[in-house]
């Protein structure tokens, strides 16, 4: 089946706010997760397949940590698709400094949604390169005038970043992380991506029927029991016949 | 309080604008009337100016009033087709609540010319409405119910080779009404974005609005078409004139109420867009003869209009018969004899809207308001281009904590003045969504469950409470950013950024305590409609109304008669020697 990038939107948004996150929270994964979709990226079966896990998870309080050369956010186990937003706050304010800012984002769960995480930074106008290590291997995303490119490629021992681990970096410090698309297995250019969020606009998105339904289910969690007096008192009285 | 909030400068000389501690109040929302800007209006001059043509291609309703129908609609940006199924129904089932199963029509506005296979696909999804899927290529779905009060009478009376009863038709107004006109990408139709960028409808609700527009086209086809099948003989069509005073109607419930919380930038915008049209008129040193010629007949029109202007609801009656007085009063007064209208000079809009706000009740106000764009095409319609709005919420991590509150104390005043610490009162209601095709409902706190479900439509009491927590941190916390506070409250994200975003919006935020047990939903529904271009509101309680729109307006015929003035028909008045 097709949904509306509407649709996938919003109801992720209230799949997540179901799961336990805040409100703001929740938008903001619900984007991530949607842009996974969008891009071809099958974010709704990454999703799906962690709901035993992502369901009512213990909301963690990321730690930071202001180093000399970069700032630490310790996710403490947490999802990305919990603590990506909020580290994107924390970059942002390194991205001030002049010569560009670092962020190592450590104990986080979920780094293959750093696409995800890349298109929140592209609506933000961040210049910013995100590395996450996934198996054995570096997925980089790269940002820049509200584009993204996506890469992926073997990851190297020493350079990479240590499983669960992801490395944001902005500003004038992204010249040193710019991935070497030649040494990638796949690359997903920005016109690639923008002529597939071209298509799901014109055409929708394709997602699995099953699984979306296990999105749309939880998002009725929030909704109320239909009585006759909620039907009589909650919509208004009066006569609904002509 | 800010005396001008506009953040960008205008190129025709205005007046400021008014204040949107002044504007954006629920009892002015409440009291608003379609304007100029109005998208059946703006879409109607859209049509004549380009020249779009309206033709039906397939009228397959027969005389049990079921089979189906097509419309084609050519634009210059493209083709059309509005496709209708017309079913029999129990009448028991006939409700205009959202939640009904059965419709007598059900409508799609889809792009070019569907064929067998989309006919088909069509016919399985649309009469299903929430429960069907449609595809990007649908634009709208929508469906109408007929009037029980008018449609067999007129039926009867042109089968009979005559004219319905004037009488029956002022008191109802319309032939179908409709429930629920779905766009925006839900159920899989086409997102806003697909229609923003290309095709006819860039303007938010365009397509919505030709949808209703051809609704009203098919039911007076439709009456037509049944006279002639009961008495070939002797049926006759509904005069020109009665066609056009025909709208459609319209049952709206709380569900637009949520809109509103949750698109505030396009709230911003579409206020921003009415008032600076009234600021603009306002700053008009005089007013030509011709114009005060016009603003005269407009105002006797209003003024009839007023007079057929019915409704059961105490609240709203009261009102109506306020603004009879009010408008015989200033008709009395500017133009006894129905000659041009006797404005005071200098700056005659300015001193009229001054002394309409001395004098008079916020409905009148409001009218006026509306009359005195009327005139001023060249003033006014250019606005309705601005009324979209990029709707993207965003955070500033780095602000300081103190600047959020500077911030807030600066543009939210209005909710920092909420007492909801102990008074009952100030959070009575609590809004959530039914299971029953999740409409939006209002649940009172004290009495009914759901209050754990509670959607977040309370921004009022939202910033209060984070204003009054910020309050309470030490220094040190003040001096953070707010990223550092998010990391610890993130339950505070939505509303920092919708704080953040909103803060050189002024007219984006409903300033009124949603949760209050004083707040009046209904005024909230009369607020948007008012820009859809309704008139002729009638609540059926403090949470539902009925409408009308396109009362009045050209019908497709008319459009291509250079004989009919697309845009001349605010206030429609009935015709009172078309019997």
């Amino acid at each position: 089946m097709r949904v509306s990038l509407n649709e996938l939107e919003t109801r992720y948004a209230r799949a997540f706010e179901a799961m336990g996150l805040a409100a703001g929270l929740a938008a903001d994964a619900a984007r991530m997760a949607a842009r996974h979709d969008v891009w071809g990226l099958d974010g709704l079966a990454a999703v799906t397949d962690r709901l035993h896990r992502l369901d009512g998870a213990p909301l963690v309080e990321p730690s930071v940590d202001r180093g000399q050369a970069a700032a630490m956010l310790d996710a403490r186990g947490a999802s990305l698709l919990q603590v990506g937003a909020p580290a994107l706050d924390l970059l942002e304010i390194e991205a001030a400094r002049d010569a560009g800012g670092r962020l190592h984002l450590t104990n986080c769960a979920d780094a293959d949604f750093a696409p995800g995480l890349a298109a929140l930074a592209a609506a933000r106008g961040l210049t910013t390169v995100l590395r996450a290590r996934v198996g054995e291997e570096l997925l980089t995303a790269a940002v820049c005038g509200g584009e993204t490119a996506l890469y992926r490629g073997p990851a190297e021992a020493g350079t990479a970043p240590a499983p669960d681990a992801l490395e944001l970096t902005a500003g004038a410090a992204v010249g040193d992380r710019l991935p070497d698309a030649d040494r990638a297995t796949v690359a997903l250019t920005g016109n690639l991506l923008r002529a597939r969020e071209r298509d799901a606009v014109d055409l929708g998105v394709a997602v699995d029927a099953e699984r979306w339904r296990r999105i749309y289910a939880l998002g009725a969690r929030f909704l109320v029991s239909e009585t006759e007096e909620s039907r009589r008192r909650g919509a208004g009285g009066g006569s609904d016949r002509d | 309080m800010t005396t001008d909030p506009v953040e960008e400068p205008d190129a025709v000389p205005r007046d400021p604008l008014r204040p949107p501690d002044t504007v954006a109040r629920l009892r002015r929302m409440g009291c608003l009337h379609q304007t100029r800007l109005s998208f059946v209006r703006a879409l109607t001059r859209r049509m004549a100016r380009e020249g779009w043509r309206i033709e039906r291609d397939v009228f397959d309703i027969g005389a049990d009033e079921v089979g189906h129908a097509r419309y084609a609609v050519h634009t210059p940006q493209g083709r059309y087709s509005f496709v209708v199924f017309a079913d029999r129904i129990d009448p028991q089932a006939r409700t205009d609540r959202v939640i009904a199963e059965e419709w007598d029509y059900t409508f799609a506005l889809v792009e070019g010319v569907p064929d067998d296979a989309d006919m088909a696909r069509l016919r399985a999804n649309v009469p299903k409405q929430e429960a069907g899927r449609m595809c990007a290529r649908d634009l709208v779905l929508s469906r109408g119910n007929k009037s029980a009060r008018l449609f067999d009478h007129v039926v009867d009376a042109l089968a009979r080779g005559r004219q319905p009863a004037l009488a029956q038709i002022a008191k109802v107004g319309y032939l179908m009404r409709t429930t629920a006109v779905y766009g925006n990408g839900k159920f899989g139709l086409a997102d806003f974005d697909k229609l923003r960028r290309q095709g006819a409808f860039p303007q938010p609700f365009s397509a919505q609005m030709l949808t209703v527009f051809l609704a009203r086209e098919f039911s007076l086809d439709l009456v037509e078409a049944l006279a002639r099948t009961r008495d070939p003989q002797r049926a006759t069509r509904l005069l020109p004139e009665l066609r056009r005073t025909l709208g459609v109607g319209n049952a709206t419930g709380l569900g637009m109420a949520p809109f509103l919380v949750s698109h505030p930038q396009l709230l911003h915008r579409w206020q921003w867009a009415r008032e600076t049209a009234i600021a603009r008129v306002k700053a008009l040193p005089q007013a030509e003869p011709q114009t005060r010629r016009r603003f005269a007949t407009l105002l006797h029109r209003a003024c009839s209009y007023a007079q057929d202007w019915c409704t059961d609801d105490a609240r709203q009656q009261r009102r109506v018969e306020t603004l009879r007085q009010e408008l015989a009063t200033l008709c009395a007064e500017l133009s006894p004899d129905g000659g041009d209208a006797a404005l005071p000079e200098p700056h005659p809009w300015r001193r009229l809207c001054d002394m309409a706000a001395e004098r008079f009740g916020v409905e009148t106000q409001e009218l006026l308001h509306s009359l005195i764009l009327e005139p001023y095409p060249e003033l006014v319609d250019e606005l309705a281009e601005h009324m979209c709005a990029a709707e993207d919420e965003r955070l500033q991590p780095g602000m300081r904590v103190d600047d959020l509150i500077a911030l807030l104390e600066t543009h939210y005043a209005w909710a920092l003045a909420i007492d909801d610490r102990g008074a009952d009162a100030a959070t009575a209601y609590f809004w959530y969504r039914s299971e029953a095709k999740e409409e939006p409902r209002l649940g009172e706190r004290c009495c009914e469950s759901g209050a754990d479900r509670e959607m977040p439509l309370g921004i009022g009491v939202q910033v209060r409470r984070l204003y009054r927590e910020l309050g309470a941190l030490d220094a040190a916390q003040r001096r953070e950013p707010v990223a550092a506070l998010l990391l610890r409250r993130p339950e505070w994200r939505a509303t920092v950024r919708r704080v953040q975003t909103l803060a050189d919006q002024p007219y984006a935020e409903v300033r009124d305590n949603l949760l209050d047990a004083d707040m009046v939903p209904v005024d909230l529904l009369r607020f948007k409609l008012s820009f859809f271009g309704a008139s002729k509101f009638d609540p059926k309680s403090d949470r539902w109304t009925r409408i009308t729109l396109f009362q009045g307006a050209p019908t497709a015929e008319d459009l291509a008669d250079p004989a009919v003035d697309p845009d001349d028909w605010a206030f429609p008045v009935l015709p009172r020697d078309a019997e």
